[in-house]
């Protein structure tokens, strides 16, 4: 017989959802270079206030 | 019953998260100090109220355009209206400083101004202002930025930096 729906009762070890993880890592690294491209552009554009 | 320690426990993974994301807003913090303090990058200041019924009355809208306040300092003074600015070409020698002051006599606008940091939401009643250095010639288009109505693309304007 199956055990697929017997209830979790917490203290069984799963294993780290590496997939996700390596995901999430691509995603973060899009998101550094996107942002950090386009806050360079905007310090190389200058100074927006002058007194 | 669970013990302190089991009830408190957390995810490796989850620990993680929660650091990055610590590191992430002090990144964000320190990036905006640092522009913001150090390379004098703003957000665009509501500097005046006026009555956007009687621009005349203000003064300074009444009669949009260039002023040069010093040698290569300049204030634009600039009327955004469906579906056009008032004036619509400025004309300056590279090198300058331009202060602009812009403000709507209807709805809401907006005022980009390309390849700089120039970009104000245009609101009836208020004047935006931000200044940029021009150090390149060349011509640099500014466009309304907020749907204002069916002739919103046609509403643009260009500054005309001469060597």
């Amino acid at each position: 017989m199956s055990n697929q729906n017997l209830p979790d009762n917490g203290n069984d070890q799963h294993e780290h959802p590496k997939g996700t993880a390596v995901i999430m890592a691509i995603f973060m690294l899009i998101i550094i270079i996107l942002w950090g491209t386009v806050y360079l552009l905007m310090l190389s554009r200058g100074v927006s206030f002058y007194g | 019953m669970a013990n302190k320690h089991e009830s408190m426990h957390i995810d490796s993974y989850e620990k993680t998260w929660i650091i990055v994301s610590i590191l992430m807003l002090i990144v964000f913090f320190g990036a905006v100090t640092v522009a913001g303090l150090s390379f004098g990058v703003r957000v665009p200041d509501p500097v005046q109220r006026v009555d956007p019924n009687d621009l005349a009355a203000s003064g300074t809208f009444a009669e949009p355009g260039l002023k040069e306040v010093a040698p290569k300092r300049y204030e634009a003074y600039i009327v955004a209206q469906t579906w056009s600015f008032n004036p619509r070409e400025i004309e300056i020698p590279v090198g300058s400083v331009v202060k602009f002051y812009v403000t709507s006599k209807d709805v809401q606008h907006g005022f980009k101004l390309q390849n700089t940091n120039v970009n104000m939401q245009i609101v009836p009643g208020q004047v935006s202002s931000l200044a940029v250095k021009f150090d390149k010639p060349g011509e640099y288009d500014f466009i309304c930025t907020e749907y204002c109505g069916i002739g919103h693309a046609a509403m643009y304007g260009k500054v005309i930096v001469v060597p």
